[in-house]
């Protein structure tokens, strides 16, 4: 990516994804799943996913802005690999394995999916604006 | 080209379900069989240890190898297709079946497999036995299939309940084993269900636990289920029945040798010999074995491909694939509650529609919890990002249940296969088929499932979503060489002899005319008995 190593990458989607720091192994799985499952990313998706990086704050908009717009993109596949690599770390399986919730949490869940909702709009906008899919 | 020369009493052709089964019986009986697959195996050397799925989950650190493949392939991306269920452990089943036997068809996308054990490595294990009627449309009696029944039960281990559900399992089989222990989430729907039971049977609804093959009691050296939670993903314990095991067991018998890497191509009928054409999967030679009497076990496509090569006169085959939807749905209740350590990760209710009262036409709803199967593939569907959508999965996911929903189904004009030449494959030719339902059987189709909607309703599950991965899907197929004793070319006697043939048997779902809804693995493996006793000239 632009002017953006790779452990600055795993750091931002592993934030994006579970607010946690993402450790060094990961970081090094990351890198071999990318070699051998990732997908090419155009002039452009590379240019908006490096800004995505560099302002953590677009990611959910990019993200959510392509599962709109085109659902398989390859910048959502790298976003995708890290997930599936946090998923498979015991440090982790407290954001993955079902909990003991309120009916509170419920309420907290439709907020933060219809902030969701919000960005992906924005960003579907942004997406076909500027032709980034 | 090679030739071996020797003669083989039979020669079965496949090491899945029905070949399994019937080179058991064939074996026990004395006879010399050869079994003829191309057999790939795991060879991804994913090691599971025997802990049960939460456990692992929490303490082992190379479990991304485990459930991602050591290259990463489990990964899940892209559209939903027939077995999407597939782990990496488990994906050397479809190995290869794109270049040898391969399917050209925008309407129908059948799984097939070349592997040591076939598709039966990743059934259900749901077993169901069909009722008089069932057998009538399918074109023979269920009187013969009764002691065949018995002996695959015996061999495989079936447990299951005697509840509603029992008229449409394994009414009538002995030696049932204790039904496996549903979890909590299924217990609320079972007592949702039996507070409604006679609304529910007047509609024509009959739920209960299902009869599946697998072990509640050790059984030599396969175990009890552990309850692990961890069925898709390996067979440590054996507790599922896999047609390996049969085989595996078979190849420490003198009287059965297993050829692999063999890709049966047709046979030729010489006086009393029958030559059988393979191609090796490796070296591409041809070879040639000789076997007084030949079985086909090669699944309803693998057989059809054979038989329309080793016949002069081509034509268009029937065929026969029942229509499947899946509907994954929330069960508020259990909505935000962690799950059970300890739990099955097979088929856990079953909900049949009698919709004639009669337990003919049934169409069948099997249900499955989501767990073991990780967050990421229902992350993956969600129209959210993926941050966002990890959060939701997380918390509704001890709430979902997938209800599978399966259509009886009868043959139609545009349901067809045929083999065309291909100069771009490597047998020469290739398998076109058509698959179309007409509007009667579409409306049918979305009759029963509104049906279906609304007894998931009243039993407290809310659908959110319909699936509907395309036929071929439900990876049940049947028709092909269907049942008649007046000889036609491409039919099947009830004896299993294919006709124009004088020793060639047909022992997979080829010859049923009709195909129910219910589960069919467990009446293929009877036929596969059933057929192997005849050829072996009994009664």
């Amino acid at each position: 990516m632009r002017n953006i190593d790779l452990h600055t990458e795993a750091n931002v989607l592993s934030h994006y994804l579970i607010s946690e720091n993402c450790p060094d192994d990961t970081v090094i799985r990351f890198a071999d799943a990318l070699l051998l499952q990732s997908e090419p990313l155009s002039e452009k998706q590379i240019e908006w996913y490096s800004r995505a990086i560099k302002y953590p704050f677009l990611m959910p908009i990019l993200d959510g802005g392509l599962a709109l717009v085109n659902r398989s993109s390859p910048v959502r596949k790298r976003i995708f690999i890290m997930l599936c690599l946090l998923e498979c770390d015991p440090r982790f399986v407290n954001r993955f394995l079902p909990l003991n919730r309120s009916w509170w949490y419920l309420i907290v869940a439709g907020w933060n999916a219809a902030w969701a909702v919000v960005g992906a709009i924005v960003g579907a906008c942004l997406i076909k604006f500027f032709s980034i899919e | 080209m090679s030739n071996t020369g020797q003669i083989h009493d039979y020669i079965v052709v496949g090491s899945g379900l029905t070949g399994a089964m019937a080179a058991q019986t064939l074996c026990e009986a004395g006879a010399g069989v050869l079994m003829l697959d191309v057999a790939y195996r795991n060879k991804t050397g994913l090691e599971f240890p025997s802990d049960d799925f939460i456990s692992l989950r929490k303490n082992s650190a190379s479990q991304h190898h485990m459930f991602l493949g050591k290259d990463y392939s489990g990964i899940p991306w892209g559209a939903i297709k027939t077995g999407a269920q597939l782990t990496p452990g488990r994906k050397y089943i479809v190995q290869e079946v794109e270049k040898w036997i391969p399917m050209l068809s925008d309407t129908f996308k059948p799984m097939e497999s070349l592997a040591y054990g076939g598709l039966g490595n990743a059934w259900g294990a749901g077993c169901y036995i069909f009722s008089e009627s069932e057998f009538q449309k399918m074109g023979i009696l269920k009187s013969e299939f009764e002691e065949s029944y018995q002996t695959v039960s015996n061999r495989i281990g079936i447990s299951a309940a005697n509840d509603d559900a029992m008229p449409y399992t394994v009414h009538g089989l002995k030696n049932v084993l204790p039904a496996i222990v549903p979890e909590k989430s299924i217990q609320n729907i079972v007592q949702s269900y039996q507070r409604q039971r006679s609304k529910f049977q007047q509609r024509g609804f009959h739920v209960g636990l299902p009869a599946v093959a697998t072990l509640t009691k050790d059984m030599g050296e396969r175990k009890a289920l552990a309850y692990s939670d961890m069925d898709f993903w390996h067979d440590n314990d054996q507790s599922v029945y896999r047609p390996w095991m049969t085989v595996d067991a078979l190849l420490k018998q003198s009287n059965f040798r297993l050829e692999e890497r063999m890709l049966v191509v047709k046979f030729e009928e010489q006086g009393d010999l029958i030559k059988v054409h393979a191609k090796h999967t490796e070296t591409n030679e041809e070879h040639i074995f000789t076997c007084r009497k030949l079985v086909l076990c090669s699944g309803v496509l693998g057989t059809a491909r054979i038989a329309l090569r080793s016949f002069e006169r081509k034509q268009e085959l029937p065929l026969l694939c029942n229509p499947y939807l899946y509907v994954p749905m929330l069960q508020l209740r259990t909505l935000g509650r962690a799950t059970e350590q300890r739990k099955s990760g097979m088929g856990q209710l079953v909900m049949f529609y009698d919709k004639q009262r009669d337990n003919s036409d049934v169409a069948m709803a099997a249900f499955f919890t989501y767990r073991s199967l990780l967050l990421m593939r229902l992350i993956k569907e969600s129209p959210f990002n993926f941050a966002a959508s990890r959060a939701l999965m997380q918390y509704i996911v001890p709430s979902m249940v997938i209800a599978g929903i399966h259509h009886p189904e009868s043959t139609g004009s545009h349901k067809l296969l045929r083999l065309q030449p291909s100069s771009k494959t490597p047998t020469g030719d290739i398998l076109e088929a058509q698959y179309v339902l007409n509007s009667d059987e579409l409306k049918e189709v979305e009759r029963t499932e509104k049906e279906f909607f609304k007894s998931f309703l009243s039993l407290g599950c809310i659908p959110i979503q319909k699936v509907q991965p395309g036929h071929g899907a439900s990876i049940h197929y049947a028709g092909t060489l269907p049942y008649n004793s007046n000889g036609y070319a491409y039919t099947t006697s009830h004896r299993g002899l294919l006709s124009g043939t004088k020793n060639v048997y047909v022992a997979d779902g080829s010859s049923f005319h009709y195909l129910p809804a219910k589960g069919i693995s467990f009446t293929l493996m009877a036929n596969a008995d059933r057929v192997a006793r005849k050829a072996l000239g009994g009664a």
